[in-house]
């Protein structure tokens, strides 16, 4: 046992120590922090305020055009042609509204010397069009509040009935956050797998490996490594979700209120708007609809035990390599179902109930994937537990058959081996 | 005798290939014991069968007088250099000999002074906070030597000790062996370099396709292997055609290489006698087999006996 600790030590301290380490496992926070704060950023560095002068020589819109704190507007009086040269002494840009005709209502020009932004331009485009809307439904005699007020808008609310209880599932969240988790776990089986198998090869590459198997029993060392790693993996999501946390109270706290002033959110489209928020509202109301507690065992469980299952069999695969050509044609059967599952989550993602989202979520080659995506759903609990038992006895035969592969294997050098190699080296005594 | 390893029976198929043919030895504590054989021999396999990393079809061992030891307690008694050896080229030479340490089962403050009075001894102390990878071949192969040596084991396996070493080197843990040995240490120095073994090993064991062609004494291996020559460097002439008492092997402007023909009673000083009434003598000295001579010779003869045998 105590071998087991050094081994699991070395394995998560030089990797924690490395500079690839620390960069990824910074990076990435920073790069969500980017991505969700880049339109205010744009915003911010767009030197501030643009200033508009609005000839309008229609008349129509005097009261009904207004600005705002970073684009404020002044109208001016007089002709196009004497504002057209001398509007840049004081204003960014000159909005001209000639006397247009309502039915077809064109000529509006934007004149500006600096490129101006689509945002802008839209944000006096939708005022304007409003302000046309509404002319013509007077001209037609419509009154526009009536029209307003007869406008629909609806939702279907989706109930699940499990017993004697009524749940409200929040379908949209339910997809993305079962498409997330699971798309998460693919990347972290695929990349934390291969850094076992690196790490083998590495120690059979370097020779060390004669040296070690003579102080520490294979199982022992792969014990160790797989364990190790998988400690790397989890101080990863750890500082992940401290940072992620971390980012979004600031940006709720700091930048939302930012990207509400400007037409960020104006710009989404209105029905996806209208469900996403919804839900959202809904959700926060109501987070009893998704089984929270539920959500994160399943995913804690499957995040461990699906890298686990897996981690042995690269192990094994990095055991039986010299050179990475070799690992490649080796790797490919443990590829392929990683893969797949993926590609059946995103079937699974959309028609939770279907039998391929039943038999992919059982097996456990592709449970690990295909279960996150369905749980968010409220399946049955006894496929729940089926696929969690399954997957735990499936990881005692990969270990079992891995520690086999691996023991004989670390120890062969320079030979190509075969599946049949294989299939000796797991028969052996 | 004081034996502190004692080999019986021990035998290791591989898929039909018989590594290792029930073997028996013995090692006395505190000799350098020379195990040699080609490439292929079955040397490794002995040596891993040894370390606990395999286990033998048939067959035991008995080291400092306990039979069935533990893997734990039998990896803390060896210290094994491998043929096939490295270390971890991104990791810190400190590190990774604490890290050898942990996994030998020693406690952090036991590390430290071993590692200290080692790292002073061999000149590694220097290269503690560098990473492996900065270190010349040369450097490497003194760390995989004190991480070998350093946890005070009492049986030391060196498997190829000397390939890649320059002569300074080479020298260096020679001295080191020979060193540990004068401390009561058992060393075992598995080599196909017959010529290496003979400066150092006191009792060797030649080892060919899974057997023990021969063991025991070095000296007096090669005693029951002579043949009776001596190299003459003389003045004077000795004519070809002339009927000595001896016969003349082989000549050449400088010496000549006799043989008594009496070989029943011959003696250095008879052959000496013998040949002092011909010419004068500046140097007479016996010509003992090389290891390398009496290896080829025992496995030339063995091949023919087995063709022998199969002609009956």
């Amino acid at each position: 046992m105590n071998k087991i600790l050094a081994v699991f030590k070395r394995e998560y301290f030089t990797r924690v120590k490395k500079k690839s380490f620390i960069i990824i496992t910074i990076l990435i926070p920073l790069m969500i922090l980017l991505l969700m704060t880049l339109p205010v950023l744009m915003t911010l560095f767009k030197s501030g305020t643009t200033n508009i002068a609005i000839l309008d020589n229609s008349g129509l819109f005097t009261e009904s055009i207004e600005g705002s704190r970073s684009i404020p507007i002044k109208f001016v009086q007089g002709n196009i042609e004497q504002w057209k040269d001398k509007f840049s002494k004081d204003f960014d840009a000159l909005l001209h509204i000639p006397n247009i005709d309502l039915q077809y209502p064109g000529g509006i020009k934007l004149y500006t010397e600096k490129q101006i932004g689509l945002s802008q331009i839209t944000f006096f485009e939708k005022q304007i069009e409003q302000k046309i809307e509404r002319l013509r439904y007077e001209k037609e005699g419509i009154d526009k509040d009536l029209v307003e007020k007869l406008k629909a808008s609806i939702n279907i609310e989706s109930i699940v009935i499990s017993g004697d209880q009524e749940k409200t599932s929040n379908t949209v969240i339910s997809l993305i956050l079962g498409q997330i988790m699971a798309f998460f776990q693919y990347f972290m089986i695929f990349f934390y797998g291969s850094m076992i198998m690196k790490g083998v090869m590495d120690e059979k590459k370097s020779r060390i490996v004669e040296i070690l198997v003579s102080s520490v029993r294979p199982f022992q060392l792969m014990m160790g490594k797989i364990v190790g790693i998988a400690a790397v993996a989890l101080t990863q999501l750890a500082i992940w979700a401290v940072l992620i946390t971390l980012i979004f109270v600031f940006f709720s706290v700091s930048v939302m209120p930012y990207l509400t002033s400007t037409q960020a959110t104006a710009e989404m489209p209105a029905e996806m708007q209208s469900n996403l928020t919804y839900q959202i509202v809904d959700f926060i109301n109501n987070p009893g609809a998704l089984n929270i507690p539920l959500i994160i065992f399943t995913f804690s469980f499957y995040f461990i035990f699906g890298y686990l299952f897996y981690s042995t069999l690269f192990a094994a695969v990095g055991s039986v390599s010299d050179d990475e050509s070799q690992a490649q044609s080796f790797t490919l059967p443990i590829s392929i179902p990683i893969i797949l599952s993926l590609m059946i989550m995103f079937n699974v993602a959309d028609q939770p109930h279907s039998p391929l989202a039943f038999w992919a979520s059982i097996i456990p080659f592709s449970s690990p994937i295909v279960m996150l995506a369905r749980i968010p759903y409220n399946i049955p609990i006894w496929q729940l537990f089926l696929s969690i038992a399954l997957l735990i006895f499936s990881f005692f035969i990969s270990t079992w058959v891995s520690g086999k592969i691996y023991r004989s294997g670390i120890l062969l050098y320079g030979k190509k081996l075969t599946w049949k190699d294989l299939g000796k080296m797991v028969k052996a005594k | 005798m004081d034996n502190i390893l004692r080999i019986e029976g021990l035998t290791k198929e591989y898929e039909n290939v018989v590594a290792l043919n029930n073997i028996y030895l013995e090692m006395q504590k505190g000799t350098i014991f020379g195990l040699l054989g080609p490439n292929g021999a079955g040397k490794t396999s002995l040596i891993r069968i040894l370390t606990g990393i395999t286990l033998p079809d048939k067959g035991k061992f008995t080291l400092e007088y306990t039979e069935n030891k533990d893997f734990d307690s039998l990896s803390r008694m060896i210290g094994y250099l491998p043929e096939e050896r490295g270390l971890y080229p991104d990791m810190k030479v400190y590190e990774q000999l604490d890290f050898i340490g942990q996994i030998k089962g020693l406690n952090k403050t036991e590390i430290k002074e071993k590692l200290n009075y080692w790292g002073d001894k061999m000149g590694v102390s220097q290269w503690f906070k560098k990473k492996a990878q900065e270190l010349s071949k040369g450097m490497q192969q003194m760390v995989q030597f004190v991480a070998t040596v350093f946890y005070d084991p009492s049986l030391i396996i060196l498997d190829e000790p000397f390939t890649g070493l320059d002569p300074i080197n080479t020298n260096k843990i020679k001295k080191e062996i020979i060193e540990l040995k004068n401390q009561g240490k058992t060393i075992i120095f598995s080599t196909h370099r017959m010529e290496q073994v003979e400066e150092i090993c006191v009792d060797i064991a030649l080892i060919n396709k899974g057997n023990i062609v021969l063991k025991g004494n070095l000296e007096e291996i090669k005693n029951s292997f002579k043949k009776n020559i001596f190299k003459v460097v003389y003045e004077g002439t000795l004519s070809e055609n002339k009927d000595y008492e001896f016969d003349i092997i082989d000549t050449n402007d400088s010496y000549l290489i006799i043989k008594d023909k009496d070989i029943a009673n011959t003696s250095p000083n008879s052959l000496l006698k013998k040949i002092m009434q011909y010419v004068d003598i500046h140097s007479f000295v016996e010509i003992l087999p090389t290891l390398n001579e009496i290896f080829i010779e025992q496995v030339e003869k063995i091949s023919e006996d087995l063709k022998g045998g199969n002609n009956e």
